[in-house]
């Protein structure tokens, strides 16, 4: 970089940017794979003068960042979070808000046995056992830790755990608003309390290192308004101690996302906000952080085709048509797959039949739905008085579906699902009492499981196998915790132990 | 690109300004001696009341409305309650505002370039807490009370110089209006 007077007109463009100094990067990206890429000389960009400095640099707002941004504050160091879109919270104020715990109080209630052992291995059988291991097992055994932390700071959950796809046992915490905004809107308001300042419309362009090669430093677009590259004016920002990176996935990176998985085209739908981007990882990457498996793509299968992205009928479809009722194959009216199997099984599966499935639950299970009223208002779920009009609304063969019911309806009293052995909860019951209510499902893209590496004091190793000094990450930028599946509810726990993890060591950095 | 547009309309005035016979008087004298707004779009011609002739000609005004100019908002209201046509989605909030005595430079410190206005200027005059409740029986959702929480910027909806957008709908499927303003041209 030669040209950095960093505002106004004369600043350079991410493309310029790019054009000037990367161009010899991402030809090598092209050319001969990433590992091939000739590395810039450490230093290239440091500017003259710095704008501003800081001890810890955070890049995202979600979970992970703001937990990093309160510990970092808390262990002495004055930060900074820095965030690219207009609104504050990422994915994680847009989540489904639960939180995946082993081992507690809720479930001793509930006679539930737990452990983070059995967390752990269901993580890793999920994960086809691509899971880092080290990591994965840090997030087990730290689950309950976190969320006592989130209770800490007055993160309200209901009273009963749930049991998402994939877990041996109902361990999730749900928050009072089945969102994640729950814990989002509490860690800003710690981060307030601390006066810790969230920077809105602060788009990272570029990690600046020093002549060894640590982070020092990020240079930024300020009063950015995505998607606009161009937007906004340069900046300097040092970061004294530390950078965290807690940028999130990209799922919502049409580019990006299709380069790791063709068939995620723009006809599949995402759960996620626009600003689920890979500028970040990409960034990181350009600086030789270690890319751990980037084409491990998630789509939920609990998201309905009748509404745009995450919507309101994930609900039900994961608090009552997954665990109260049953899904169907409404050519057939029979169920083709357990219900509660991990996601990427029930999203392929949904796939293989060619069309949306439809869920369907009686007035008894439905009582988890929070938001019934509004899914129904929106229209993406259905109430029947009876199970003939339920069929005829979805034209499933009317008789088949009712032989489902009654052979689901069998295997609740006798307490074995003896055609896809679906766990049976402590108080399951028969799908017999009206209104019948019931959801189309179609997966949506939802989660990126890879990213940088990182080790267990959340610093981000380089290709060269050791940290980069400086450089810390948490939560969905990273890859290696949920090898190729997540499990639904591990991502909040991901973030914020990751997260509080990275703000403890940056501090200290 | 707005406020480029702002800077060479500038220029444009600059060289211009002796034949200002080409440009109608109102849109070179604008709120409060400040030239402020982009060369294109048509403006109010004093912040005490607006002649809304003096832009719109008769296009947008008809023959046989009362002349307009001096009238403030409340004077606009008067007539233009729910039956008569209203104004509530017709109007532009650069209109409302101006009619409602506010002018340029209270929300814009910087009128060259005037760049985006921070929402706690905006909430100087209109409280979150008088906003969550003014809205509180739209459905499906109260767009003050989200999952975002009470201070979201303003403007990711409401927009004052340009149409205004549904924010939750980059997401969602809702079908309220914000409203406002449909730029008249």
């Amino acid at each position: 970089m030669t040209d950095e007077s960093g505002h106004g007109k004369g600043a350079l463009t991410r493309r310029g940017f790019l054009k000037t100094t990367g161009g010899a990067a991402l030809a090598g990206v092209a050319a001969g794979g990433l590992f091939n890429v000739p590395q810039k000389a450490f230093g290239a960009d440091m500017p003259n003068n710095w704008d501003e400095q800081v001890d810890v640099v955070v890049v995202g707002s979600g979970f992970a960042g703001l937990a990093a941004a309160i510990e970092a504050k808390q262990a002495g160091a004055s930060v900074l979070v820095l965030e690219k879109m207009r609104v504050p919270g990422g994915n994680s104020i847009i989540n489904g808000g639960v939180f995946a715990v082993a081992g507690s109080a809720k479930q001793e209630a509930e006679g539930i046995k737990d452990s983070p052992e059995l967390l752990l291995a269901d993580m890793l059988k999920a994960g086809l056992n691509l899971n880092h291991v080290q990591l994965a097992k840090l997030v087990a055994e730290k689950s309950r830790e976190a969320v006592e932390w989130t209770q800490s700071l007055g993160v309200e959950y209901r009273e009963k755990v749930v049991h998402l796809g994939g877990h041996s046992v109902p361990r999730s915490w749900s928050t009072h608003n089945s969102s994640g905004s729950a814990i989002v809107q509490k860690q800003i308001e710690k981060t307030k309390q601390l006066g810790i300042e969230i920077r809105l419309q602060s788009f990272l362009t570029a990690i600046i290192q020093d002549a060894s090669g640590r982070v020092v430093g990020v240079k930024v677009r300020e009063k950015y308004r995505f998607p606009a590259q161009d937007s906004g004016t340069v900046k300097h920002i040092k970061a004294n101690k530390a950078l965290v990176l807690a940028a999130g996935g990209f799922s919502a990176d049409m580019y990006f996302r299709t380069l790791q998985d063709p068939t995620l085209t723009e006809k599949v739908d995402t759960t996620n906000q626009p600003g689920a981007t890979a500028e970040v990882l990409l960034e990181a990457l350009r600086i030789g952080s270690t890319p751990v498996q980037i084409s491990w793509i998630q789509l939920g299968p609990w998201t309905s085709p009748d509404e745009k992205g995450m919507g309101v009928g994930y609900v039900f479809n994961a608090m009552a048509g997954f665990v109260e009722g049953v899904m169907v194959d409404p050519t057939t009216g029979k169920r083709f797959i357990n219900e509660l199997a991990d996601r990427k099984i029930r999203s392929d599966a949904i796939f293989r039949t060619g069309h949306p499935s439809v869920t369907i639950a009686d007035s008894r299970g439905v009582k988890g739905v929070h938001n019934l009223e509004r899914s129904l208002e929106v229209g993406v779920v259905k109430k029947f008085d009876t199970i003939e009009s339920l069929a005829a609304e979805y034209k499933i063969p009317p008789v088949a579906l009712q032989e489902t019911i009654n052979l689901w309806n069998g295997f609740v009293e006798q307490r074995k699902d003896e055609q896809f052995d679906r766990y049976m909860q402590k108080d399951q019951q028969t799908i017999a009492v009206g209104p019948f209510y019931a959801c189309r499902c179609w997966p949506k893209v939802h989660h990126t499981m890879g990213g940088v590496q990182i080790n267990d004091k959340a610093q981000v190793i380089g290709l060269n196998r050791k940290p980069v000094p400086g450089l810390y990450a948490a939560g969905e930028v990273t890859g290696g915790v949920h090898g190729a599946v997540r499990l639904g509810s591990c991502a909040v726990t991901d973030c914020i132990v990751f997260g509080r993890i990275a703000g403890q060591h940056a501090a200290k950095a | 690109m707005m406020i480029q547009r702002t800077s060479e309309f500038f220029r444009r005035l600059a060289i211009g300004i002796g034949l200002a016979g080409l440009v109608s008087f109102p849109t070179l004298i604008l709120c409060h001696g400040y030239i402020s707004v982009h060369a294109d779009t048509p403006t109010l011609s004093s912040p005490s009341g607006g002649d809304c002739q003096a832009c719109h000609k008769s296009t947008m005004v008809p023959a046989d409305h009362p002349k307009t100019s001096g009238m403030a908002m409340p004077d606009c209201i008067a007539c233009h309650k729910q039956e008569t046509p209203s104004l509530g989605n017709r109007m532009p909030l650069s209109h409302t505002h101006l009619l409602n005595g506010v002018v340029c430079r209270d929300c814009h410190a910087e009128i060259d370039p005037a760049g985006y206005v921070d929402k706690g200027t905006c909430m100087t005059c209109h409280k979150p807490q008088d906003l969550l409740i003014a809205t509180r029986d739209v459905r499906p959702a109260n767009p003050h009370d989200s999952h975002y929480g009470p201070e979201l910027d303003c403007d990711l909806c409401h927009h004052v110089h340009a149409p205004s957008e549904n924010f939750c709908n980059q997401c969602h499927a809702f079908g309220f209006t914000i409203p406002s303003p449909i730029i008249i041209r």
